[in-house]
């Protein structure tokens, strides 16, 4: 009884898993969720020794900002 | 018999208990599908351990039984999400639509902040770059909607606080960005 529980569980666990990969080809195939994944672990030491993320928006000007976003151009710097 | 099903309990309750997440945040995890909205109720709770413990048990039941999305639901809104955030122009909508599981969503980029007194090496401090969005989800006919402002940096005192003074952590910390929940600030 134990062992077909056990196996039970494991096969809907390994059919569950394969049914989400499945699902989610074009998501992890996506140039969105690399660069998800890049930006979630990315890191910048600054010049006082400190560290932070590589978010662009770290850096940018007031200027790029409302050049770029309020006066209606596109961001270009995705990659 | 009944101990190998109790193992099995301690194991699953072990495993929230330890870690504060749910199942489905655990796997929105392992795929990068951590949308805020999508995984609202689950980082809710697992936010509040942050913040009130009392709250904790009331939001991890409320999750527990409540509906959520599919996984493939929770990618397709962090794929338009990450796409709004980093190249969209205020104002901008992004949307999906999954035929199949009678569910959509669009994420309307509101505004982007920029605090001019903030020191762009300074990690604590205003806002810097941050970009207010609202976030539509619809699941057979029933829309929720929720508002976010996701910020390049964490933000610092003064701008966010507790009722002690202490700066309100972020929901989220996901592609770069810190997601902070909009109720908070009313």
């Amino acid at each position: 009884m134990k062992k077909k529980a056990l196996i039970f569980i494991l096969f809907f666990f390994i059919i569950n898993n394969l049914r989400a990969e499945n699902n989610l080809e074009d998501w992890l195939s996506s140039k969105e969720y690399r660069f998800a994944v890049y930006m979630s672990k990315c890191k910048i030491e600054q010049l006082n020794g400190q560290y932070r993320n590589c978010n662009i928006f770290n850096n940018l000007r007031y200027k790029i900002l409302v050049d770029n976003f309020e006066l209606g151009k596109n961001f270009k710097e995705f990659k | 018999m009944r101990v190998f099903f109790l193992l099995i309990l301690v194991f699953f309750l072990n495993s929230c208990l330890l870690t504060g997440e749910t199942s489905s945040l655990r796997e929105s995890y392992k795929y990068s599908c951590l949308a805020p909205s999508m995984n609202y109720r689950s980082l809710d709770a697992k936010h509040s351990t942050k913040i009130h413990l009392v709250a904790w048990a009331k939001k991890y039941a409320v999750q527990a039984v409540s509906s959520e999305f599919k996984i493939e639901d929770k990618c397709s809104h962090t794929k338009i999400l990450i796409n709004a955030l980093y190249t969209q122009n205020d104002g901008s909508i992004l949307s999906w639509v999954n035929e199949k599981n009678n569910t959509s969503g669009k994420i309307k980029i509101l505004k982007t902040i920029y605090d001019t007194r903030a020191n762009s090496v300074s990690i604590s401090g205003g806002f810097r770059g941050c970009r207010e969005y609202s976030s539509r989800l619809i699941k057979n006919g029933e829309v929720s909607d929720y508002k976010f402002l996701a910020c390049p940096s964490a933000l610092g005192w003064g701008v966010f606080d507790d009722s002690s003074g202490f700066p309100i952590p972020a929901h989220l910390v996901f592609a770069g960005w810190h997601f902070y929940d909009y109720r908070f600030f009313k």
